[in-house]
């Protein structure tokens, strides 16, 4: 019964490795048989796992500035994510109050505010840390709402049959009946959040992980630029991995 | 003292009384003129081919529907909205999917003794579980559970609500036979030990066989737009064995008028086009 973390990371089809490998080789042939004009932009994978060997204190250093912009924005979405969009689900009047301004609001791509943020708000981590919070803070409200909304109603008559009161039934029947949604909402929160990050990080952090790489490209070093690409990608894959865990312990009961 | 007297003051009125009632879904009426009264400590079967608006009936007692007309009593109280009064067992939702056996039931027992500890809960629920024989399961979720044995937690969630009135729609419909016949036994088992609070028992089927074996008296509905085609009281002594049953001429007659009324009903419905053929549903 007990989930393993390992067996969320693995990939288990024989597909999916196959393909990995074709295409690691596929670069490998490709970046050493061939010479291009401009070859110190597209460099072998011998010299970006090098590289990557090189800059990982760095690397690393630039996940701890980014992880420490991130997370509190992050979180801060979920908090507010989930519970005005319970709310919203569950009382009418709320639901009504805030559907026109989320429909003119959520599509507003979220990049846009960036520069707008710098400006008006003190010191860049405040600024990346509000927009990375709209960013994900929409996707997980609107699902939470969805999932408020949507909770069978065989869940609504049975608490209504035992006269749970209104805030029982929103913590003990709506929020775990929606939090499949909600989780979906945080899934795409997350990479948005880690879009939002590494784009504010272009327009003027002095580190992180999107510093890294702009400042890799800056200074014309393609092979750190690349390897910084692959290093965000794996973390992102492995956050992404570890709230595939989470979920799976915390919705215990949907099977997978 | 007071609540004592009170209880038997009402114990000598219905517990449930219909007055002409009306239930219509938009523009398509599935339930019209019901009048019906069901004694406190009575154990009725409404039975119907599906779409006779027997479920409908039954949450209309509930209160999980409002009636387009007429009137739903409990106990002399119209009947608003549902109640921890008349407790509902559901055909195989009554357990929270997120909370153990144990926490469901001890949520349930929050909400109808409001006064009791925390660790009063836990011990009344696990009184509970041991009454329906699932004492050993009373951590697992429903999930890790069969069916027969989610239907038995239901079961064991309405003991412990203690409602005076019990609605169930089709609880073990969903079941195989061997289960079905285990909970039949269990329900029977409990209501006769309950009688003392008067446990008044509305019971939905459409198992003839299930309603004859369970039932004091057996409401028949119709096809939709449904009404009350009969009431048969089953004077068969409890308690009753199956296999006494079977055998029983009683039994047959009852299932023989049962049947012949359902297909009355489908002439009737058709037009008289079928002639006789069939039996029942």
């Amino acid at each position: 019964m007990k989930k393993s973390i390992v067996s969320v990371f693995s990939i288990r089809k024989k597909e999916g490795w196959l393909f990995l490998l074709g295409l690691f080789c596929l670069w490998s042939i490709a970046s050493t048989q061939f010479s291009f004009d401009a070859d110190y932009l597209f460099p072998t994978p011998k010299e970006v796992g090098l590289s990557l060997r090189d800059s990982f204190p760095e690397l690393w250093a630039g996940t701890l500035s980014s992880f420490c912009i991130l997370l509190p924005a992050f979180l801060a979405a979920i908090f507010f994510g989930t519970v005005l969009g319970i709310l919203a689900g569950t009382t009418p009047w709320v639901g009504r109050l805030l559907s026109p301004f989320s429909r003119f609001a959520a599509p507003i791509p979220t990049t846009i505010y960036i520069p707008y943020a710098i400006a008006l708000l003190p010191g860049f981590d405040t600024a990346a840390g509000f927009v990375i919070f709209i960013g994900a803070f929409w996707p997980i409200f609107l699902n939470a709402m969805a999932g408020a909304n949507h909770l069978p109603a065989h869940f609504r008559e049975n608490a209504q049959t035992l006269e749970l009161g209104a805030w029982e039934y929103r913590l003990k029947i709506v929020l775990p009946g929606a939090l499949p949604h909600i989780f979906s909402g945080i899934g795409i929160g997350l990479v948005f959040s880690f879009i939002l990050l590494t784009v504010a990080e272009l327009f003027g952090a002095s580190s992180g992980l999107g510093r890294f790489v702009q400042l890799s490209a800056d200074y014309a070093e393609y092979t750190r630029m690349v390897a910084g690409i692959f290093y965000v990608g794996v973390v992102v894959f492995l956050c992404s991995a570890f709230l595939d865990f989470l979920k799976h312990r915390i919705i215990f009961w949907k099977k997978s | 003292m007071n609540e004592k007297l009170s209880c038997r003051t009402t114990r000598e009125r219905d517990a449930i009384r219909i007055e002409n009632l009306r239930f219509s879904y938009g523009e398509k009426t599935i339930l019209r003129d019901i009048n019906l009264r069901v004694r406190s400590g009575e154990f009725v079967s409404l039975l119907g081919a599906s779409g006779s608006g027997k479920t409908t009936l039954l949450r209309l007692i509930a209160g999980l529907e409002k009636p387009t007309a007429g009137h739903v009593f409990d106990h002399g109280n119209p009947v608003g909205k549902p109640s921890l009064q008349r407790s509902f067992v559901f055909q195989n939702y009554s357990l929270f999917p997120w909370f153990s056996l144990c926490e469901n039931i001890a949520l349930a027992i929050k909400k109808a003794h409001p006064k009791l500890s925390r660790a009063e809960r836990r011990s009344l629920s696990e009184t509970y579980l041991e009454q329906v024989g699932l004492a050993d399961a009373s951590k697992k979720y429903p999930f890790e559970l069969s069916g027969g044995m989610q239907q038995r937690g239901a079961i064991a969630r309405a003991l412990a609500i203690g409602a005076p009135v019990l609605l169930m729609d089709e609880p073990f419909g969903a079941l195989d036979p061997v289960n079905r016949s285990r909970l039949q036994d269990l329900l029977l088992s409990v209501w006769r030990n309950a009688s003392e609070d008067a446990k008044t028992v509305i019971f939905v089927t459409h198992d003839i066989d299930e309603a004859i074996l369970l039932s004091d008296r057996i409401v028949v509905l119709g096809s939709s737009p449904a009404g009350i085609i009969d009431e048969i009281r089953v004077d068969i002594p409890r308690p009753r064995s199956r296999r006494a049953l079977e055998n029983s001429g009683d039994f047959s007659r009852l299932r023989e008028r049962i049947q012949k009324r359902f297909r009355d009903e489908i002439n009737r419905a058709l037009g008289g086009i079928v002639n006789g053929g069939g039996d029942g549903i």
